[in-house]
């Protein structure tokens, strides 16, 4: 009765393995590198190029904690990039699909939003109006489309961008790379490359004193 | 007149022997249950079991997408064959090893600090899992390993194809 285990066992693991890799939406997708400035872990990359200090954010649309520190960071994050100390990067992941595409799609959206230069108020648009259900269905093409409306978007290209989910393969790869660099929850914010807690990067003062002390390294 | 409990001769309750192959039937469609369901709740998201198999950080990246790929149907082949009752001892001790397997795995996370949801019936791995969700995970994943040790070295069980193809092998 062995080999009945050892054949079905076999079949079934080789079978699978062929079956969920033509069935992944990430796995078949194009990558296409996005036509705007992409940060140094392939997020969209915000900023002046030579602004001393980098922010990555590790974030996905559908996340409510990213949505409260985006609501907590927004206003500073906002000067420091203005005041050309800070460049931020946003690496939109897939992570809180579950069988659904939500997170994908929106995340390859932002990146449709940079190549139009709105991505940060694409980003302030997404969270402001994210759904307080996961995977509900909520963030169809559709609404992605009047998110980027609202974000002062009216370029044909826009929509075109997240109807054909140009992006999906890139944010695939992203969240490749990003869970081959163990991170497993979002969000997950980097300064110049390094990890700091989410309560310094939501308290003003933290993540100012944090800037200046990193930019003063550099 | 009432003779004092303290008198009596205590007597060990054991289960009648004509009762075993039907634990060893309930265990057998207990596992084939937990396997399909864990297979199934896999089976729709491969991004998602590719995420939690990598959360373990414990295959090389090479074997990350074959196991996250070929696990789910493994599990749903061992529920095929369980419920079935077909080669039922090699599948239940082939499932008592990937249940070691997972208890392994979820005490090496815990012992290294990581925190990860086990992914076990579908999801991403990502989560703010605590000692308790590990204590609970490798709970439930030992109370299945003494199943399938049941059904792999007890007592035959009842309605199972093994009984009609090769009695003599049971």
């Amino acid at each position: 009765m062995w080999w009945v285990l050892g054949g079905v066992l076999a079949v079934a693991a080789v079978g699978g393995f062929l079956y969920s890799r033509s069935s992944s939406p990430t796995e078949n997708a194009k990558v296409v590198k996005p036509v705007s400035a992409v940060g140094p872990h392939g997020g969209v990359l915000v900023g002046d190029a030579n602004a001393p200090v980098t922010i990555t954010e590790f974030g996905d649309f559908q996340c409510p904690v990213c949505r409260e520190l985006q609501q907590l960071w927004e206003p500073t994050l906002q000067s420091l990039i203005q005041q050309g100390k800070v460049k931020f990067e946003f690496v939109g992941l897939q992570f809180l699909d579950q069988g659904t595409t939500e997170s994908l799609r929106s995340a390859s959206a932002g990146v449709c939003a940079a190549d139009a230069n709105k991505f940060l108020d694409f980003y302030t648009e997404l969270y402001d109006g994210q759904s307080r259900e996961e995977n509900s269905g909520f963030l169809t093409n559709d609404q992605l489309e009047k998110f980027g409306r609202s974000a002062g978007i009216d370029d044909p290209a826009f929509d075109r961008c997240v109807r054909s989910g140009r992006y999906i393969g890139w944010v695939g790869k992203n969240t490749d790379t990003t869970t081959q660099r163990g991170v497993t929850s979002t969000p997950t914010v980097l300064l110049n490359g390094k990890q700091i807690s989410n309560s310094v990067a939501a308290d003003p003062q933290s993540l100012t004193d944090a800037v200046d002390q990193a930019a003063g390294q550099s | 007149m009432r003779v004092p409990d303290t008198l009596t001769t205590p007597t060990r309750r054991r289960i009648p022997a004509r009762w075993w192959p039907w634990c060893s039937t309930g265990a057998r469609l207990v596992l084939a249950g937990v396997w399909a369901w864990a297979g199934l709740a896999k089976l729709g998201d491969p991004d998602a079991a590719v995420r939690a198999v990598r959360a373990y950080d414990i295959l090389p990246e090479t074997f990350v997408k074959p196991f996250a790929w070929g696990l789910p149907f493994v599990e749903l082949a061992l529920a095929v064959l369980l419920l079935l009752g077909l080669a039922t001892r090699p599948a239940a001790w082939a499932s008592a090893v990937l249940l070691l397997v997972f208890i392994g795995a979820t005490a090496s996370v815990w012992a290294r600090g990581l925190q990860i949801d086990c992914g076990c019936f579908g999801g991403g791995g990502q989560s703010a899992a605590d000692a308790t969700s590990y204590l609970r995970d490798i709970g439930r994943d030992g109370l299945l390993l003494c199943l399938a040790i049941l059904v792999a070295a007890g007592a035959p069980s009842r309605f199972a194809l093994d009984n009609v193809i090769s009695p003599e092998a049971r």
